[in-house]
């Protein structure tokens, strides 16, 4: 009945006549919610899972071709809430799986009463009239480095990635990127570094709260506005953080945004 | 950026018109054809209006629960992949599904789509004929599919035939099997001056009849080619002597039948054959001296002995051991020693007739054999090898040497209790006082 929630390693935790649906980014694993779930978990049934290729079990998880685009993604979300019978839900999300959250309310809105993205991005490259961040010679290095060593690439990235030296953090960045197959890790890094996902992001019509850091090498704050403009009624919130994972290093900030946009002032339904 | 190869493309012209007709005929929003095999994974090959989406799974997606011969049915009875969704730009109301399972995709087919609020509406008074007439277009899609699928398979293998046809050092020559025309590859059109590519066969017939006529084994080759004038099936190697190179020749038909062709392969075997002859001469050969060594020796030696005892003529066997040689070597040193050896071995050979045979047996010991030599024959030899080693110096070192004998009149023997014999002889001329000839 919920194959693949099972395949992608789901777990069920909490308790609340509400479900929370956490989907993690690029990197991590869903252990990088360890941080915000104890509050969650006080509040709301609390639905996780590994994204394909990720977690102990990403290498049976992942399809080559299925996974080339984030739809691929989008679609194991949306069996996820078949499966599980799930027709309402706040959907928070970290990085990718902010656009692989939009592609899948895009495609079927009605559970998705409400979407949270954590430094998401509709595209990474640079276009004009647009600011993503990155050039494709930036992408290509990345991924030179990626496919050359690993190891050494990974040790790296993670503390870039985090942003906050010496925090635990890049620890648990370096442990769950290194349980990713390297093919698998670089397949995706593709998929995800050469997406654009303007055109679903504008086209989403679920309530949306952006959750952004002051500074973070992956999301330039402009790419956050642009997103904050882009879809209806959508509400930013820059927090008082650095670094792209402010759920692992900030969770309390993160928390106080979650009160407010999902306790506090509930979508009505 | 990626690194691997290319797959064929193929101009999917057709299979977008199709698909195009048929979205229109059926009035629908966005129609995707795409190939899926047993394992659900779809991968698009035409849409339209918009470009091909992602590559989806179908395992979910409940299209096998429906009679589609039965029209469109409700979006909501299908589980859409947001990749087709996010192609089709609008929320969709129904779904029409064309099976077109081909042998290696049976799962393949075509999605069309209408959307809630549909963007065009066919006015056309046929419109409903036509509409039923869309799931015959399954089939239509299916033979595409199956003939693109053979048509890139084809390619793949032409690519690979091409690159294989011109990677490979052989010249190659393809005759068609009509006879009009054939195929020369880089290498075959080097070697008979011609162009390569798509040759008229007259031309290639002259250039290959110009190559024959001038190998240095021309008359042999015409000799042997002549008798297979104006039959089919042959195939024969042969060997074509082309200046100093030495080209193998094959030539077989096509599938074992002339009908379909011939092919001729040239293969320059010219530094394989050196090889096999250098590595024949070293196997029996002291590469040292260039004298016959000890296996060599032994092989002819009693083939010799064999043949003088019945012939009844005599033979003579010398045991040669150049005196003090180790004291050579200590007190001048190894490449002394060797050319020393040399000297020796070219010095002894200038003495020998021709049927004789020299060899080195290993460290200064040297072995002869003479022919048809009797007792004084072969000693006036062995004293005259002994006077020349000792007549000027070798390597400028003082040399002598000790030569022990035995002859044979035709009677049964075995070489190695021959050398027995003359190795006793020359063990008494060496303890006799050295640079002397001693007779068993």
């Amino acid at each position: 009945m919920s194959q693949r929630f099972q395949a992608l390693n789901g777990r069920i935790t909490g308790q609340g006549s509400r479900t929370v649906i956490l989907s993690h980014g690029f990197g991590t694993d869903q252990t990088a919610w360890d941080g915000i779930r104890p509050w969650l978990d006080a509040r709301f049934r609390v639905v996780s899972f590994d994204l394909a290729g990720c977690g102990p079990l990403g290498a049976s998880s992942y399809d080559p071709r299925k996974h080339d685009s984030l739809f691929g993604f989008a679609d194991d979300l949306l069996d996820i809430l078949d499966e599980l019978g799930i027709e309402d839900c706040a959907y928070v999300s970290h990085s990718v799986s902010g656009m692989i959250g939009a592609a899948a309310a895009v495609a079927r809105p009605e559970p998705f009463r409400q979407l949270v993205m954590i430094g998401a991005s509709p595209r990474y490259l640079n276009a004009p009239g647009y600011a993503g961040g990155f050039e494709q010679s930036d992408l290509n290095g990345l991924h030179d480095g990626m496919a050359a060593n690993f190891q050494a690439w990974g040790a790296g990235f993670a503390p870039a990635v985090v942003g906050v030296s010496n925090h635990p953090a890049v620890h648990e960045f370096c442990r769950t990127l290194f349980l990713m197959r390297p093919d698998i890790a670089l397949a995706i890094s593709r998929t995800i570094f050469q997406s654009d996902m303007r055109e679903v992001a504008a086209r989403l019509e679920s309530p949306t709260f952006l959750i952004q850091t002051r500074q973070d090498m992956a999301v330039p704050v402009q790419v956050a506005e642009w997103l904050r403009d882009h879809i209806d009624g959508a509400v930013l919130d820059v927090i008082d953080a650095v670094g792209h994972l402010p759920h692992m290093t900030a969770p309390d900030e993160v928390i106080r945004v979650l009160e407010h946009r999902l306790v506090n002032a509930p979508a009505q339904a | 950026m990626t690194t691997e190869a290319a797959a064929p493309t193929l101009d999917d012209d057709g299979l977008l018109a199709l698909t195009r007709f048929a979205r229109m005929a059926a009035g629908a929003d966005l129609a995707v054809a795409f190939e899926a095999g047993e394992d659900g994974i779809a991968v698009p090959l035409a849409a339209d209006p918009s470009r091909p989406p992602f590559p989806f799974s179908i395992s979910n997606m409940r299209l096998g629960e429906h009679d589609w011969s039965k029209g469109a049915r409700p979006a909501s009875q299908i589980r859409l992949p947001s990749t087709i969704l996010a192609a089709l730009g609008r929320p969709a109301r129904d779904v029409l599904f064309l099976p077109a399972p081909t042998d290696e995709s049976p799962r393949s087919g075509v999605l069309l789509l209408f959307s809630a609020n549909a963007a065009w509406q066919c006015d056309c008074p046929f419109r409903d004929g036509m509409a039923q007439g869309v799931p015959m277009l399954g089939k239509v899609f299916a033979q595409m599919l199956t003939s693109r699928r053979s048509m890139m398979k084809r390619r793949l293998l032409g690519e690979r035939f091409h690159d294989l046809f011109e990677s490979v050092s052989s010249a190659i020559v393809i005759l068609e099997g009509d006879g009009t025309t054939a195929l020369v590859n880089q290498a075959a059109a080097t070697l008979l001056s011609i162009p390569a590519g798509e040759t008229p066969a007259d031309r290639l017939a002259i250039a290959m009849r110009q190559l024959r006529e001038g190998a240095l084994n021309a008359a042999a080759l015409a000799e042997t080619y002549a008798p297979l004038q104006g039959q089919l099936d042959y195939d024969l190697i042969t060997y074509w002597m082309i200046g100093d190179r030495q080209f193998e020749v094959d030539t077989h038909p096509i599938l074992g039948d002339g009908a379909n062709g011939r092919i001729w392969l040239f293969n320059d075997v010219t530094a394989q054959r050196k090889a096999q002859e250098e590595l024949r001469h070293m196997a029996g050969t002291d590469p040292l001296t260039g004298l016959s060594n000890r296996r060599s020796f032994a092989a002819t030696g009693q083939t010799l002995i064999d043949r003088l005892r019945r012939e009844g003529r005599p033979m003579t066997v010398l045991m040669l051991d150049i005196d003090h040689f180790k004291s050579i070597n200590d007190r001048f040193g190894h490449p002394v020693g060797d050319k020393v050896l040399q000297a020796m071995a070219r010095r002894c050979r200038a003495l020998m007739r021709d049927h004789d045979l020299i060899a080195r047996l290993g460290g200064e010991e040297f072995a002869v054999l003479l022919p048809y030599a009797s007792a004084e024959e072969g000693a006036a030899i062995a004293e005259r090898l002994r006077a020349a080693v000792a007549a000027e110096p070798m390597a400028e070192v003082d040399v002598h040497v000790s030569i022990g004998g035995v002859t044979l009149n035709g009677e049964d023997a075995v070489l190695d209790e021959v050398l027995g014999q003359a190795d006793k002889a020359l063990y008494d001329a060496k303890a006799g006082g050295r640079n002397r000839v001693l007779f068993a």
